[in-house]
């Protein structure tokens, strides 16, 4: 786990698009930890002061090849063919399908900037906005999910309006760590931050949408990110 | 907006791609199915029919489903209501494809069967 104060040098040259990649049980916080430590602003890059880009390739990319790569050597080769009588080569010509669907679709490169200078983020494929919004719409939140010996696991996910949920770390046990890690990138890219329950007094909002001074059940916590850029005390509790 | 911006948005997968590949297998499932009836009514070319292909048309169809589910539950959260109606209907008719298939393949079933 990083200390608190990352003082990262600012890089200018766009991140590698493959770094959220990693595979279910390497995804840890640790992992997630150490990827900090080398970026400070991760999985975005600092392309100027206030201004963070995020490039990437969807993981659906390499599943979506892999699934179509091994149904087009069993529909080319013929296994499983035939089966008691019946007709089989359709379930190989489905993986081809949904195969070559997944990798067309992620095919496009993805581009995220969150720019704070103008408040407003803009997700992109392939050079076409999709989405462009203020930046109360965009937050980091942590996700529950509990396996049947009530054990509970939770994901650090970035998510927002009209964008895919991009995962950070896959399920890991360690509350406090996890809380710590999303407070912390939250605090370095300046967005929401919301804890895995709906209520909870651990939620870190930095941006309303406009217009809500008072919002009944939540505790308003800082107004005004933008004025109290050098303050370093989003971390209380 | 050009076509290649629609194409963007299309890329883009929240689940109106999967009612639009639920909306297709239900055509395939309806060429077919139409085929079957045909066969059985009219012609009366039993060994036509699709019984060889059972157990994909069962997957394809039971997958063709859950598409048009998924589909209908991310456009229950868009507040579009043509999207909405249309997801719905695109799973009803799965739904209703489904359960003709299974009654025309135990009428044939029945058919068939051997009475001394």
């Amino acid at each position: 786990i990083p200390k608190g104060r990352i003082t990262g040098l600012p890089t200018t040259s766009s991140g590698k698009p493959f770094q959220l990649w990693a595979l279910g049980h390497l995804c840890t916080e640790r992992h997630l930890a150490r990827r900090l430590k080398d970026n400070s602003f991760y999985p975005f890059t600092q392309q100027q002061p206030n201004v963070f880009v995020l490039e990437y390739y969807l993981d659906t990319l390499w599943k979506g090849t892999l699934l179509f790569v091994v149904c087009l050597l069993f529909v080319s080769f013929g296994f499983l063919s035939q089966v008691q009588n019946q007709e089989t080569w359709g379930f190989p010509a489905y993986g081809v399908g949904v195969g070559l669907w997944l990798m067309i679709s992620s095919l496009p490169r993805r581009r995220l900037v969150l720019n704070h200078t103008r408040g407003m983020y803009h997700f992109s494929i392939e050079g076409r906005t999709v989405c462009q919004g203020p930046m109360h719409l965009i937050y980091l939140r942590l996700a529950l999910n509990s396996d049947a010996y009530g054990r509970c696991f939770f994901q650090l996910v970035l998510c927002g309006h009209k964008l895919e949920p991009l995962v950070l770390v896959q399920l890991s046990e360690r509350y406090e760590q996890m809380e710590y890690l999303g407070r912390h990138i939250a605090r370095k890219l300046n967005i929401n931050y919301f804890d895995y329950l709906a209520t909870s007094y651990r939620h870190v909002v930095r941006h309303w949408p406009l217009g809500t001074t008072f919002n009944p059940g939540v505790v308003l916590r800082k107004t005004g990110a933008y004025e109290k850029q050098g303050s370093q005390s989003d971390l209380d509790v | 907006m050009r076509w290649r911006d629609r194409m963007a948005v299309l890329f883009f997968p929240p689940g109106v791609m999967l009612t639009v590949a639920a909306m297709m297998l239900f055509f395939i499932h309806l060429c077919v199915f139409a085929n079957d009836v045909h066969h059985f009514c009219v012609t009366h070319h039993y060994d036509r029919m699709s019984f060889r292909y059972t157990v994909v048309l069962m997957f394809s169809q039971v997958i063709s489903i859950c598409w048009a589910a998924m589909g209908s539950l991310y456009a229950e959260m868009i507040d579009v209501k043509f999207l909405r109606c249309f997801s719905l209907t695109i799973l009803m008719l799965n739904g209703a494809m489904f359960f003709n298939r299974l009654s025309l393949e135990f009428m044939a079933l029945q058919y068939r069967e051997e009475n001394h």
